[in-house]
This record gives C-alpha cells, structure tokens and sequence, in this order.
C-alpha cells in the first residue's frame, strides 16, 4: 500500500500540469463553443519556441517561457481575426475543419523544421525532487506544472467571472446576436478569448517540454488529453478543469503503476468512460452545459 | 421650421435572400418622441428594428440617426451611437445575473460614474431588480425578465430605445407597470420606438402611429385622430384610407 502513495502524489501533481493543457480548450469549447483541433499543436509549437530561445539563443527556460508565452496571445488573436471568425461566419461546423487544417499545417511545418526526432527542453529542474519520508519524493517539475496550473486556471476563472471582458465572453457564447444588441463587438470578444486560450496552451507547452519528450505530432496527444480533462471535469468550468486533470492524472499514473505502464493510457480513458456513464456532464459541469 | 429628426429612415428595402420584407419604408423619430408601430403578423415591424439595429443590412435606401449614416456600421457601433433595442422574447442571459445582464447592457460605456449612475437609475425604476441583483437571468420570472431587458437597454444610455413586443406573454398587471415605466422613460428626453401587437396599449402612449402593411410603412398620425376602425385595418393588414404613406408624408 505504501508504494502506491508516490503515483497518487505524482498523479495529483500531473493533474494540474493537464489542467493547464486543457484550460484553454474548455475557454474555446465550453465558453466561445469553438472547439480548436489545433489547441495541442498550439501547445507544441510553444514547446519548440522555447527550446529553439533556450537551444540557439541561449536564454534559460525560465527566461524563455517569459519570452514564448506573450508572444502566442497575438498568435492566437490572429488565428481568430483572420481564420476562424470568417469561418464562423458560416456556421459552427466550418471552424472545426479549419482547426483541423492548421492542426496538419502545424504539424507538418513543425516535421520540417525540427525533424522527426524526440526533443525536450533542458531544465535543471527537470531532475531535482523534495524528499519528503524514505519512500516519497516529489518532482520539482511535476510541484511546478501543480503550481502553474492551478494559477492558470485561477487567473482564468478571474478574468472571466470578474472583468467586463470575460463578461462580454459569456454573454457573446450564450446569445451572441443579443450581445452584439448590447453593445459588444462579439467578434473582437472571440479574438480576445482565443488569445487567453493560446497564450494558456503556451504556458502548458513550455511545461511540457521541460517534463516530457515531444514531437511534432506530439499535439494531438495532448489534444486527447484536454478533451479527456474537460470531459471529465466538466466544460467550461476551471475549477472542472483542475479536478478533471488531478482524477485523469490519478488515473494513469495510478493505474500505470498496478497494472504496468503499458496500460497507463487505458487506465485514464477507462476513468473517462466511467465519468461519462455516472456523470455525462462532469465532476464540476452543469448538466445544461 | 421642423427639427431635424432623430432617427430618420428613407426609402428601405431589406430582403431575406430573394424575399422581400421591407418595400420603400419611411419612418422619422424626434427627439424625445414615442412613436408606436403596429401592424400584423409578419408586416415587417420586427425587420425594420433589426435593419435600424443594424442586424439586418438594407438593400436600398437610408437610415441616419442624429446625422450619422448607419449603413455601413455594425451592431456595436450602432449601440455606442446611442440607440438601443430591447428585442422579442426578452433574450436576457441567464447564466448572468442580474447586476451582470446590467453591466453588459453598458458595455459601450466606459466612464465608471455614469455606469453605477445608469444601474442606480435601473433599480429606481426596477425596484425588484435591485432585490434579485445577484440571481441568474434564467431564475427570473417572465415579468422579470422584461423588466430586466428594458433595463439592460438603458445601460446603454441611449438616445433611442426601440422595444420589439414587451408586452408578450405578460399578464396585465406586468404590462402596466412596464407602460408606466415607458412613460417614465419618454419624459426622461428618450425617444422611443415601440413595436406592439397590443395596439390600444401601445397607442395611448404614443405621440405618432405608424401601421406596417406587408412591408410598407404607413403614417397614421397623432393618436387622437385613430378611429377604432383605422386601428383594426392596420392590426389586419388591411389597406388604410385616406392614411398618408411615410414617403407621401416626408415630400
């Protein structure tokens, strides 16, 4: 029983690193209801940025996450502005493929660039642990990733339950024809939460560089792995999002040291379908949601 | 000589892709005026709001509101010029409460004073709005909700409040109290522009009457020269006679 205590502290501690994967995706599904195939590619191209100022330009990580994460709010601002809104304006379905085109696009610009290969971002971080007893330890990377989700998903819960912005964005993805009647520019609104979206994928890819290898399809991993958070946890609610990461989190690590690692993957889409079956709307969703 | 109006529509022409909703239509607001538009179901009372709201773009003719053409303008920008439209069915947001569903009504606004002013005068107006500031739109009830609508509109601060049928689904007592609040608004230097199925109501607080048949707008004049027979023609859509068409009426 006592071994088991490190993958449930491990678990926990993922769970806030997918939390911060997946806050972005339930921003744009579960609020803008927008769903962006790209969100992992998002997230990955931010993992190459940074290793790209920490490899060649020769900064530290730390230094580059500062650098990498302001830069994908314009990004994604601009995806909205001059890509998803002009396919949004014809209809829900449209955007969903165009995701999926710039998900490819990504992808296969990312292949050309850096190879095939396995990257990570080097991080001193990366190796060091807290001893707490003899048999549990925990990872500075993983106490990190806790750490930046759970202000992630704070700073987003603020922004918009608590500012005219993320008023305007709750009003625009509930009746967006009456928001516009009140006054709010709803495209401009979609553009601004896309930009917290990618600017959140940003501060997740940097994280996951520095704890995981990654490729350049590495994105569409990640992509299951929001979804699942979401699912579990409920769209469009950030707290949904921190108990949906910490329980899939749980669930693999948890599930990967009983029945081997091999089965870690199984052992989260298996929680995700019990989820599903006892509470279709998530932990923390609502059930009109 | 006559003031130049408020809200001043020309020759408008809206189509839904090949059908035509509105023929030619004439329509002038004064400042401060409440000016009532009846007509049947489906005349095309509804289409000019939206067209005038901008959420509709005409296919010809002209609106202007206090000089500024709205042609080419989106509904945002049309808001911050200071008209506002309360729509049909309410439309409140009802994952938003009620002090929210306000704030976002004064979205085009950014001075914080005018803003904490505008919601005070809401809740002098709306009393039980002030009670149920932090209950979800959705847990109001249909008076409620209307109440919350008008309010929400007010926001804004506009010079120009155009309602699209608040009295539906309301009992009597609501409507009254809602009437009583027009009046109140009117008196305030707000033009209105009222869209009513209920035409007695909506003709006794109005200064000019205008009748919508199948897309044509007709001046009917002050309400005290409506007879009850002028009222029922326009309610069904029949032809008026001896009514003045608003393009015959501006020339």
């Amino acid at each position: 029983m006592t071994d088991l205590i490190q993958p449930i502290v491990n678990g926990i501690l993922l769970g806030g690193l997918y939390a911060a994967v997946a806050i972005g995706l339930s921003l744009m599904f579960g609020i803008v209801r927008l769903i962006n195939l790209a969100h992992g590619d998002l997230m990955i191209t931010a993992s190459y940025l940074s290793l790209v100022m920490v490899e060649q330009v020769g900064l530290s990580p730390l230094t580059a996450a500062v650098m990498v994460v302001p830069m994908l709010f314009p990004a994604g601002f601009g995806l909205q502005k001059y890509v998803l809104n002009r396919a949004l304006r014809r209809g829900p379905e449209p955007p969903i493929i165009v995701a999926l085109g710039i998900s490819i696009v990504l992808q296969n610009v990312l292949l050309l660039i850096f190879s095939p290969d396995a990257r990570s971002i080097p991080a001193n971080v990366a190796v060091l642990a807290v001893p707490v007893t003899e048999n549990l330890s925990l990872p500075v990377i993983y106490l990190m990733g806790f750490g930046v989700g759970c202000t992630a998903i704070a700073a987003v819960h603020v922004l918009v339950r608590r500012t005219r912005l993320g008023r305007a964005i709750r009003a625009a993805s509930e009746d967006d024809e009456t928001a516009r009647l009140m006054g709010i520019d709803t495209e401009y609104v979609h553009c601004c939460a896309m930009g917290i979206a990618v600017t959140t994928a940003a501060v997740a890819g940097v994280l996951v560089g520095m704890t995981f290898t990654f490729y350049p399809h590495s994105g569409p991993q990640y992509l299951l792995i929001a979804f699942g958070v979401i699912v579990i946890g409920g769209v469009g609610s950030m707290t949904g999002a921190l108990a949906g990461g910490i329980v899939l989190g749980l669930a693999q690590l948890v599930g990967a040291h009983v029945f081997g690692p091999g089965h870690q993957l199984l052992c989260g889409y298996l929680v995700l379908l019990a989820v599903l079956a006892v509470r279709p709307h998530g932990i923390l969703g609502r059930a009109n949601s | 000589m006559t003031p130049s109006p408020l809200l001043n529509v020309r020759g408008l022409d809206v189509h839904y892709g090949r059908f035509q909703a509105l023929f030619h239509v004439a329509v002038h607001v004064a400042q401060g005026e409440v000016v009532a538009l009846i007509g049947g179901n489906s005349a095309g009372k509804s289409t000019l709001l939206r067209a005038i709201a901008a959420l509709l773009a005409p296919s010809a003719g002209t609106i202007v509101f206090s000089g500024t053409d709205l042609g080419d303008l989106k509904p945002h920008q049309v808001v911050a010029l200071g008209v506002s439209l309360v729509p049909e069915g309410r439309h409140v947001f009802g994952s938003l409460t009620v002090r929210e569903n306000l704030l976002v009504g004064a979205h085009s606004r950014r001075a914080r004073n005018a803003i904490r002013q505008s919601m005070e005068e809401v809740y002098e107006l709306f009393p039980i709005l002030r009670q149920r500031a932090n209950i979800m739109g959705n847990e109001l009830s249909g008076g409620e909700q209307q109440m919350l609508a008008i309010g929400r509109s007010l926001m804004s601060g506009p010079a120009l409040m155009m309602l699209d049928e608040i009295s539906q689904g309301l009992s009597p007592l609501v409507i009254k109290a809602v009437y009583r609040t027009l009046s109140a608004i009117s008196r305030t230097g707000t033009a209105v522009l009222l869209v009513e199925q209920d035409v007695r109501r909506s003709v006794s607080v109005a200064d000019r009457v205008y009748a919508m048949v199948r897309g044509r707008a007709v001046c009917l004049g002050v309400p005290g020269s409506l007879t009850e027979d002028d009222l029922k023609k326009a309610c069904f859509g029949f032809e008026l006679q001896g009514a003045r068409s608003s393009e015959g009426e501006r020339s």
